[in-house]
């Protein structure tokens, strides 16, 4: 019998005030944080420098993902629930370097050339990415071919580098024989990964890791390379806060040209082209999928591992070692012919279930598990980018959290994640990216669940679907 | 075809803090509070100093300064849990330290501090929010209303967290008893 709440109350007391006692931090916290700032800041402005020396980060998007668009084929019809596959190829910078790098500024409707660097940053920053008029050029490096915009309310006479409380701009600049132009920029508060993006249907999926907190505005465009982007009117939808590290997944529409993704918290900014490159070397693949398969040959377990003689035999395993039901307790089942279906509550005493399709294969692999289904979830697509897969869908969970598992054969967690949709009892949608952390022999599975109230890592309800 | 994105939330702006101030009066704190969450006292400070970084580079500072505190331990506690899941992607190193290692039993712990070993130890098996609130609860003596602020979750979901917690703590002590 535990003991008496009071006792393990003053217990727990005592014992966090004695931990915390012991603990005495070193005297020079205030020097150690004034450097990691400063560290933080110069690490930012290297990764702008190489990434507009690396000339133009390229998502190259073959031609599937055009396809998605307007391709009248039923058989590429996410929306009709079939198996859709697209490739994506990425291509590294550095293996054109004879590419000339895209101009931003100044727009080619424009007459103007300018003679000063700074002058084409200065209307760059204004003109181009919508900055407040208050920033002001500084050049603390004359030779590495960037120049800060830095927000200053006090005015632009008064010289200095950046604060490292507040969010600036660092510009890449060359010169050309038409004069000086831009062809970067990078906000040292958002860190833009279009390489950790994904094609999710017909959306480019972007990460912004934004170091201003949530409540600070971001906005991003895509305008046509060479247009103005005002051009690209922004439209508030799509994009899903990840949490509280501040990434955003912005979901971008596929775009039919050169384009620049320009992401702006208003005193800073990214601008990068993004450049639609069909024969670009690939260096990566994406697949697209939606919903489980259907035939069996990709189902649980996989070709190698376990044999199931029954339906039953098969669920149960899958509900108890691959989704992670406490108690799973059989609510009913479908066997007609070769197909089957098992429902399953996560415990005895627990209203919500869950169904298992099943397949008899036929052969020596038996039954097999081919698609999960919950009247609280559903998943409308995987992708994988790398180790970077990106599912989507809608859900409702208890306190709108749902969670985000990737799995093998053997339940095995090869990476989880948590992502926030709707938390009542109207599904609402989703967008999560999950990293794979271990490498798995085999099929991987993504799993999309609540969990219980143990917060041991046991689910009331789940969805699977297999990982291309 | 034209595509836009926007992200949308309230708007820039807010008062500067006084880092140093708030250094002074808080870094200590800060650091006995991850002292409470991981085990590791220098990965602590630097939870602790990150937090002071992320709030240094807050464009315009807080709209409300006097909410620099809450903050700054926000951001320790989601330090914390970060460095949890880093070390622990899958979550089996907090059932592995559950079931083989375990609370500490009192007659292994050294001295007068045995039972509060022993209490840290099971408090550590517990599920991170669990723990967090548990912490801010018994150590901070924060209200309700302030943990729910602090953890970004429902003033519900602070009482069922430490009714839960401290139950689960209550009967892993038990069980090495």
């Amino acid at each position: 019998m535990s003991e008496h709440p009071d006792d393990i109350e003053a217990r727990l007391r005592a014992a966090l005030a004695a931990r915390a006692d012991a603990v005495e931090p070193a005297a020079d916290g205030i020097e150690v944080v004034g450097r990691m700032a400063a560290a933080r800041d110069a690490a930012r402005r290297r990764r702008a420098v190489l990434s507009a020396a690396a000339a133009v980060v390229v998502i190259a998007l073959l031609a599937g993902a055009f396809l998605l668009l307007g391709d009248d084929d039923p058989d590429t019809d996410v929306a009709a629930g079939g198996s859709t596959t697209v490739t994506t190829s990425t291509t590294v910078p550095g293996s054109a370097p004879d590419v000339t790098r895209p101009v931003l500024w100044p727009l080619p409707t424009m007459s103007i050339s300018y003679a000063e660097p700074a002058d084409a940053v200065a209307a760059f920053g204004t003109g181009y990415l919508g900055l407040d008029p208050s920033v002001c050029v500084r050049d603390p490096d004359p030779e590495d071919g960037t120049l800060l915009l830095i927000p200053s309310p006090e005015g632009c006479s008064v010289d200095g580098g950046p604060d490292p409380r507040t969010a600036f701009t660092t510009v890449a600049v060359e010169r050309r024989p038409e004069g000086w132009v831009v062809t970067g920029a990078e906000s040292s508060w958002l860190e833009v990964t279009p390489a950790a993006g994904a094609v999710v249907g017909a959306d480019i999926v972007v990460d912004v890791v934004s170091l201003a907190p949530p409540e600070v505005a971001l906005t991003a465009r895509v305008p046509a390379l060479g247009a103005e982007p005002a051009s690209a009117p922004a439209v508030d939808t799509s994009i899903v806060p990840l949490g509280a590290d501040g990434t955003w997944h912005l979901v971008l529409g596929a775009a039919d040209g050169p384009t620049v993704l320009i992401v702006s918290n208003g005193i800073s900014a990214t601008a990068r082209p993004f450049t639609v490159d069909s024969t670009a070397v690939p260096v990566a693949t994406t697949t697209t999928t939606t919903g489980p398969t259907d035939d069996g040959t990709q189902g649980w377990p996989g070709p190698t591992s376990r044999h199931f003689d029954s339906p039953e035999a098969a669920a149960q395993a899958f509900v108890a070692d691959v989704l992670g039901f406490a108690e799973p307790t059989l609510a009913g089942q479908v066997v007609e012919g070769t197909e089957a279906e098992l429902r399953f509550r996560p415990r005895p005493a627990a209203s919500i279930e869950t169904a298992v399709a099943l397949h008899d294969t036929g052969s020596d692999r038996g039954w097999v598990v081919t698609g999960v289904t919950a009247t609280s979830g559903e998943i409308d697509s995987v992708a994988r980018t790398g180790d970077d897969v990106t599912v989507t869908g809608s859900a409702s969970a208890f306190e709108a959290l749902v969670q985000v598992r990737l799995l093998d054969v053997a339940g095995n967690v090869l990476g989880e994640t948590t992502t926030m949709a709707g938390g009542t009892e109207a599904l609402e949608p989703f967008t999560a990216v999950v990293r794979q952390e271990a490498a798995a022999e085999g099929p991987v599975y993504v799993q999309i669940a609540e969990g219980d109230e143990s917060g041991e890592g046991t689910y009331l309800w789940a969805v699977w679907a297999l990982v291309p | 075809m034209m595509v836009v994105v926007a992200a949308r939330s309230e708007g820039v702006g807010g008062e500067a803090v006084d880092l140093a101030a708030l250094h002074r009066d808080h870094y200590r704190s800060l650091v006995k509070l991850a002292s409470l969450l991981v085990t590791d006292v220098g990965r602590c400070e630097e939870l602790a100093q990150e937090a002071f970084v992320a709030l240094a580079g807050r464009p315009g500072g807080l709209r409300d300064p006097a909410k620099a505190p809450a903050y700054l331990r926000s951001a320790v506690l989601n330090g914390a849990r970060s460095l949890h899941r880093r070390k622990d992607p899958t979550g089996r190193l907090r059932a592995a330290t559950a079931t083989q290692a375990g609370p500490e039993r009192p007659d292994d712990a050294a001295g007068r501090h045995d039972d509060e070993a022993a209490v840290l130890a099971a408090l550590r098996t517990l599920p991170h929010r669990q723990q967090e609130v548990l912490v801010l609860r018994y150590w901070l003596d924060l209200p309700e209303s302030e943990i729910a602020a602090t953890l970004g979750i429902g003033a519900g979901t602070v009482k069922t967290h430490a009714a839960r917690g401290l139950a689960a703590l209550a009967d892993r002590l038990e069980d090495r008893r």
